[in-house]
């Protein structure tokens, strides 16, 4: 009679509602380059740190305006082999792994409706400015006003740049 | 079957439990294992629903996708230290990514289905091969460079690796040739040919061996002369093998859905084992021999113990004694799988 070899449990499944790498987990926090300096610094300084958050929470709200902003308005993205597509922008799923695209007119023809894939990277990470007092300089550029009105601006991620965007 | 000996000289004879790791929903058609690292050794596999994942070497546990091939994955790949991954895909894309944050590093567009992905061993160049018969070598400090090609095969490239000190490449091809070339002189160096296109290469640095199978055979050659060392049949035809580090052992699996394990001196068949519920695409031992995956067209992936009965991962090793005892641990016992 053989007896089979008894197990703790099964191995663990994958999440569906996330695509994992814990960020919590000792490998990601020992391994994952952080270019946020306090944060990642053992020695923070409260003062710092919570003038970082703020700094953090400003771009991170402002990244959220922006994709906003350019809803419905007529967009530009640069894709592989250099190739500029024309679309108008609808929304942004929660990860930043897909835009959805209205419109949009492609070397081959005309998509009413699509789904464009940002290859998931560079995935918007907001870097605080090396000092305090440039707490201003924000991850966008604006290119041309009018009255104010912002007209175009360029969307920078991680010091790429991610996205043009026009009022139409 | 393995007989474990217990105080008192009784045997129990204790029957193989594999793991079965979920999740894919298409045949996983690769998988590769990492070096150890301090955290353990890991695992990833291509699969054809276009998502491979990555998991933890010993206890199978899931911890991330990578997400964004657009196709079938028919190759994937780890660097020694399990920082970096890369993946070759029938969207005629091959990618990096970071294998802690599971963030898409690098896209590197070719001219038709890619199929094999490997890193050098300092993790700084890639070699690909594909459906478009060539050898691509990317520097992924310089991405945005044109890759050195190395022309030559006739059709398809079906695996490719670095050998040598990363000082070659050996190439499998549907051709029905496997090819050594020299990296730095680009040229061909030698070439074996089958009757049939050999269905898995795997290269064991430690002793510069290559393992191939074909039809029903497994054949063992010296990497660095291409001489054959030794030729083992199985029952069934072989999509993969595996060497032991140790050498003492290989496992091979294939299309009657079951493992194999042989003594590699003797070359006697010494286990079998079903469990699959579909043909075996790929097989490999764990960095520290303790294990071997396989996975298969049944969308699975499964743990196997080298010793059966031993206390490993999620294994434990349970005394007679013990069962059925008061204080004994709640332990989990797989059910009969009646294949």
């Amino acid at each position: 009679m053989t007896t089979p070899v008894s197990v703790l449990r099964l191995p663990k499944g994958p999440d569906p509602n996330s695509r994992g790498f814990d960020p919590k987990s000792p490998r990601f926090i020992a391994l994952c380059r952080t270019s946020i300096p306090t944060s990642a610094g053992s020695e923070s300084d409260a003062e710092q740190l919570q003038e970082e958050q703020h700094a953090r929470s400003v771009l991170r709200e402002t990244f959220l305006r922006c994709l906003l902003s350019i809803s419905n308005k007529k967009v530009q993205f640069r894709m592989h082999e250099k190739v500029k597509v024309d679309a108008t922008f609808g929304a942004s799923d929660i990860d930043v792994l897909n835009f959805q695209v209205s419109d949009l007119h492609t070397p081959i023809g005309v998509q009413k409706e699509a789904l464009i894939s940002t290859r998931g990277s560079p995935k918007p990470v907001f870097q605080t400015p090396e000092s305090s007092d440039t707490i201003e300089r924000i991850k966008y550029q604006k290119i041309s006003c009018q009255n104010d009105v912002m007209l175009s601006m360029r969307l920078y991620v991680d010091g790429l740049l991610w996205r043009d965007a026009e009022r139409g | 079957i393995a007989n474990r000996l217990l105080p008192g000289w009784r045997t129990m004879a204790m029957r193989q439990t594999p793991l079965t790791c979920s999740g894919h929903t298409r045949p996983v058609v690769d998988l590769a294992f990492s070096g150890i690292t301090p955290y353990g050794y890991f695992l990833i596999s291509a699969c054809k629903d276009g998502k491979p994942m990555l998991r933890q070497g010993d206890t199978g546990d899931w911890i991330g996708t990578f997400l964004g091939h657009k196709g079938a994955v028919w190759g994937a790949t780890l660097n020694t230290d399990a920082t970096k991954a890369a993946t070759a895909a029938a969207d005629f894309t091959a990618k990096v990514w970071d294998a802690v944050s599971g963030d898409e590093v690098l896209t590197l567009a070719h001219k038709h289905i890619v199929k094999t992905v490997t890193f050098t061993q300092d993790s700084n160049c890639l070699l690909t091969g594909g459906n478009d018969k060539l050898l691509r070598i990317y520097d992924l400090s310089n991405p945005e460079a044109a890759p050195q090609e190395i022309a030559g095969h006739s059709s398809a490239i079906k695996k490719a690796l670095w050998c040598n000190n990363d000082k070659q490449i050996l190439s499998a091809s549907e051709d029905k040739t496997i090819r050594l070339w020299d990296r730095s002189s680009m040229e061909e160096v030698k070439t074996l040919t089958f009757d049939t296109s050999v269905s898995s290469m795997e290269y064991v640095a430690d002793g510069e061996i290559l393992v191939i199978t074909y039809g029903k055979t497994i054949a063992f050659y010296n990497a660095l002369s291409l001489d054959l060392i030794k030729l083992v049949e199985a029952p069934a035809p072989i999509n993969s093998a595996s060497l032991h580090p140790e050498k003492d052992f290989f496992v091979a699996g294939g299309e009657d859905f079951k493992l194999y394990k042989f003594d590699y001196s003797t070359k006697e068949e010494l286990e079998s084992y079903k469990g699959h519920f579909g043909p075996v695409h790929c097989v490999r031992f764990s960095p520290d021999g303790e294990l071997y995956a396989s996975g298969s067209e049944d969308g699975t992936l499964r743990l196997w113990q080298t010793a059966v009965g031993k206390t490993y991962g999620l294994w434990k090793c349970v005394l007679p004694e013990d069962l059925g005892a008061e204080n004994s641990e709640q332990l989990y016992t797989a059910p009969e799988i009646k294949a």
